[in-house]
């Protein structure tokens, strides 16, 4: 039967409620941004030895999630899996209000923001990942399924492209030829685990008919793309605790302080192997609400993920001088810190309610709410 | 954009705040423009030391009117020549110090009635 | 069709726009000789010779000299002090000794500069004459060339600074990056650089810049027949900054 889409007409007290948090939110955001623009971003935890800190870890996550999220549209645009077809334009949507997300942040991590809608538009550079990047997110488009298959393509060029703006760089922790990948995989699985709260929050919360049975596939879904997550994990720790060059490197990855508690106990327990288990096993596998718990564990797990991506490959020193050991130095040398400051948390709350509140604007503006998601077919 | 099959919306509110928000932004932009279309425009006086500008070189100039209006190019085009190509000549933001010393009687006032803010004199020093 | 009218207009606009600079530059690209600014000599490449034997040992003078020439920034804080040539010691064991010695560290003008392949607005860039230089009024301050310099050569303006030594030089405003131009606006002047003369005028004469596609050069002659090292050669970045004794 044909699905209708519709908007919210009347917004309930919970909307309104909801947008007022949210503006706070990007309000606050947006006074943090102001103040690091005139007083500079020493007000953020940065230093320079670690230059990127919790912003480009928040774009790097949006951008996944947004990558995540039009896999869900393409479950029918490209797959033609059509009991999804009520999922797609929601997905789409959220893709790219999560684009808008990621672009967010980079943008309010600039040190000279001002300059950022000139300088790169006169003068690109080809040879930099970084400008290449955002000319790969502005080219999203859906609906036919050419388009949408493109754009399904196109996804995975982008984030192949955000996993090579580390990739290719000097520092060992980011010389990984399978960062791209896992960085595709991981952003597959947050994307996938995010549109299933949101999917099932909202079919909650505007009282629409949803069918248990799509949410289990969905589950099944994520559960793969978990395990090709972990796959890529082992592989890339395995080799660098087996190259003898990286083991130092691997050692202080591992074990070597804040990002390692994230990366055991956020990523691994928490994001990953908790997730499978309830995914895999008969009796939670499908039961909505540990299919949810589960979505939300790997939400919060890949963002522990960006996190060791990002950090760990700053904090850990670079050799400069082979073979020598820096005793004394007027800059900071050897393994540093980095924490990030009361401006930086307050960007990243920022862009979230900027992005959440493009999202309730569009559920009330575009028809984007199916009238119901049926499945056609007996339970997987 | 509305869209014929939708169900009429609650509209009355919306569109009262829609206009007020509407109303914020144009009219004092309206003002301003009103306001400048009536106006002389005055052209501040500008200090005017001795001797023609660039005298000596090619482009010495006969009026002021041409720097007046041009200089931020002509600024930019010799900061690209000396910083990116390394070709740098004897004219540089510190030999328009020589003749024009201060800064407010020369630059500032007609940025200022201009509201314009270069970003120049943050990084280059100019009393 | 009204969307396709104004996006015609507006490449319209800025198709106008880029042809009026251009259009200046072609215009007055001949009156550069008037100006005293002459096309510098085709061919140069210029290099740095650091001759750590003759080194003095607590000696800062080429530091303070580049702080004052180049007003870089100093807070007083090593997480954002910005330090465009730097002294570090170093430990090393040779043949189970060990011996300690200091070492400076700057940028090292590499003939690959990562820095300038991935800087987004093209800020960083490697000058015809070798140097990699950024342009403050371009940066926009993403940082991705400190994540990309091998060397940790680049530092950020954290913050804006008040000293303002040499008035005749630029300072940098907060939220760009920089590093050792090898005082190019120096070297475009048939000047040394501000360490070199500084070192020379102190006596041990430590550090030389030269042409290093002169073979008549000294810079070049030494770099061409004495033992010396480039740092982190296997990287392929290809340094021009030479070091003897290290
Ligand atoms: S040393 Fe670093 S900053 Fe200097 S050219 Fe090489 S990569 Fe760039
Ligand atoms: S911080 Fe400036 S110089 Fe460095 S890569 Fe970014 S724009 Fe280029």
């Amino acid at each position: 039967m044909e699905v209708t889409f519709g908007r919210i007409e009347q917004p309930s007290a919970r909307y309104r409620l909801a947008m007022i948090v949210f503006a706070a939110m990007a309000l606050a955001g947006l006074s943090a941004t102001l103040v690091a623009a005139k007083e500079g971003l020493a007000l953020t935890g940065m230093t320079n030895r670690v230059p990127w800190g919790l912003q480009i870890v928040m774009a790097v996550y949006y951008i996944g999630l947004s990558a995540g999220s039009l896999v869900i549209s393409g479950l029918y645009g490209v797959f033609g899996k059509s009991d999804y077809k009520p999922f797609a334009r929601i997905a789409v949507y959220v893709a790219m209000v999560f684009l808008i997300a990621g672009l967010l942040s980079i943008l309010t991590d600039q040190g000279r923001m001002d300059r950022v809608f000139v300088e790169p538009f006169v003068y690109f550079n080809l040879r930099s990942m970084f400008s290449i990047n955002p000319s790969l997110y502005l080219e999203r488009r859906r609906t036919t399924k050419v388009v949408a298959t493109l754009a399904f393509g196109w996804a995975f060029c982008v984030h192949s492209g955000t996993g090579a703006i580390f990739g290719f760089g000097s520092r060992v922790l980011y010389e990984s030829p399978l960062l791209p990948a896992s960085f595709v995989a991981a952003a597959m699985a947050s994307g996938c685990a995010f549109m299933i709260l949101l999917i099932v929050g909202l079919f909650r919360a505007t009282r629409r008919p949803l069918d248990a049975d799509l949410v289990v596939w969905l589950g099944r879904f994520l559960a793969v793309c978990i395990l090709v997550v972990v796959y890529f994990l082992f592989m890339e720790n395995a080799y660098r605790v087996y190259v003898v060059e990286l083991r130092s490197a691997a050692m202080f990855y591992l074990f070597g302080g804040f990002h390692s508690v994230l990366f055991w106990f956020g990523l691994v327990l928490v994001g990953l192997l908790v997730p499978m288990f309830l995914l895999f096993w008969r009796r939670t596998g499908r039961d909505l609400r540990w299919i949810l718990v589960a979505s939300a564990l790997v939400v919060f797990g890949v963002l522990c993920e960006r996190y060791v991506i990002v950090l760990p490959g700053l904090l850990h020193p670079q050799e400069i001088l082979p073979g020598m050991e820096i005793v004394k130095s007027p800059v900071e040398e050897g393994v540093v810190a980095y924490g990030g400051s009361i401006v930086e948390v307050l960007q990243a709350l920022g862009v979230f309610g900027v992005v959440a509140l493009l999202f309730l604007f569009g559920l009330r503006t575009f028809k984007l709410l199916p009238s119901e998601a049926r499945s056609t077919r007996a339970a997987p | 954009m509305s869209d014929p099959d939708a169900p009429p919306r609650p509209a009355r509110g919306r569109r009262l705040l829609v206009a007020v928000l509407a109303a914020a932004v144009v009219l004092p932009l309206a003002a301003t423009v009103l306001a400048h279309a009536f106006s002389t425009p005055e052209i501040p006086f500008l200090e005017r030391p001795e001797g023609r500008c660039l005298e000596g070189t090619p482009f010495v100039l006969e009026n002021a009117a041409w720097m007046r209006f041009h200089h931020w190019e002509f600024l930019r085009w010799l900061r690209e020549e000396a910083v990116r190509y390394g070709r740098r000549g004897v004219l540089t933001l510190n030999k328009c110090r020589e003749c024009h010393p201060s800064r407010a009687a020369f630059c500032d006032r007609c940025h200022d009635s201009t509201s314009l803010t270069p970003d120049c004199f943050g990084c280059h020093y100019y009393p | 069709m009204e969307r396709r009218e104004f996006l015609k207009a507006a490449a319209g606009t800025a198709a106008a726009a880029a042809c009026g600079v251009y259009a200046l530059r072609v215009l007055t690209a001949k009156g550069m000789e008037g100006l005293g600014g002459e096309e510098p000599p085709a061919g140069r490449r210029w290099g740095m010779l650091v001759d750590l034997a003759k080194c003095r040992e607590g000696c800062t003078v080429c530091l303070d000299a580049c702080r004052s020439e180049n007003n870089v920034a100093f807070f007083g804080d090593p997480r954002i002090d910005i330090h465009w040539i730097r002294k570090v010691a170093v430990r090393k064991q040779v043949g189970g000794r060990t011996e300690e010695k200091e070492v400076l560290l700057l940028c090292n003008h590499c003939d690959e500069p990562p820095c300038a392949q991935v800087c987004p607005v093209q800020a960083t860039y490697k000058r015809h004459d070798g140097i990699v230089i950024v342009d403050q009024h371009r940066c926009i301050g993403c940082r991705y060339c400190m994540i990309a310099c091998p060397y940790s050569a680049r530092y950020f303006n954290f913050r804006d600074h008040e000293d303002w030594p040499n008035r005749e030089h630029a300072r940098r405003s907060h939220g760009v990056a920089e590093s050792c131009n090898l005082c190019a606006h120096r070297l475009d002047r048939g000047r040394k650089p501000a360490c070199v003369e500084a070192c020379e005028a102190l006596g041990p004469a430590a550090l030389a810049v030269g042409d290093l596609n002169d073979p008549g050069d000294p810079v070049a002659k030494a770099v061409a027949t004495r033992s010396v090292k480039r740092l982190k050669e296997d990287l392929g970045t290809r340094p021009k900054v030479y070091y003897e004794g290290l």
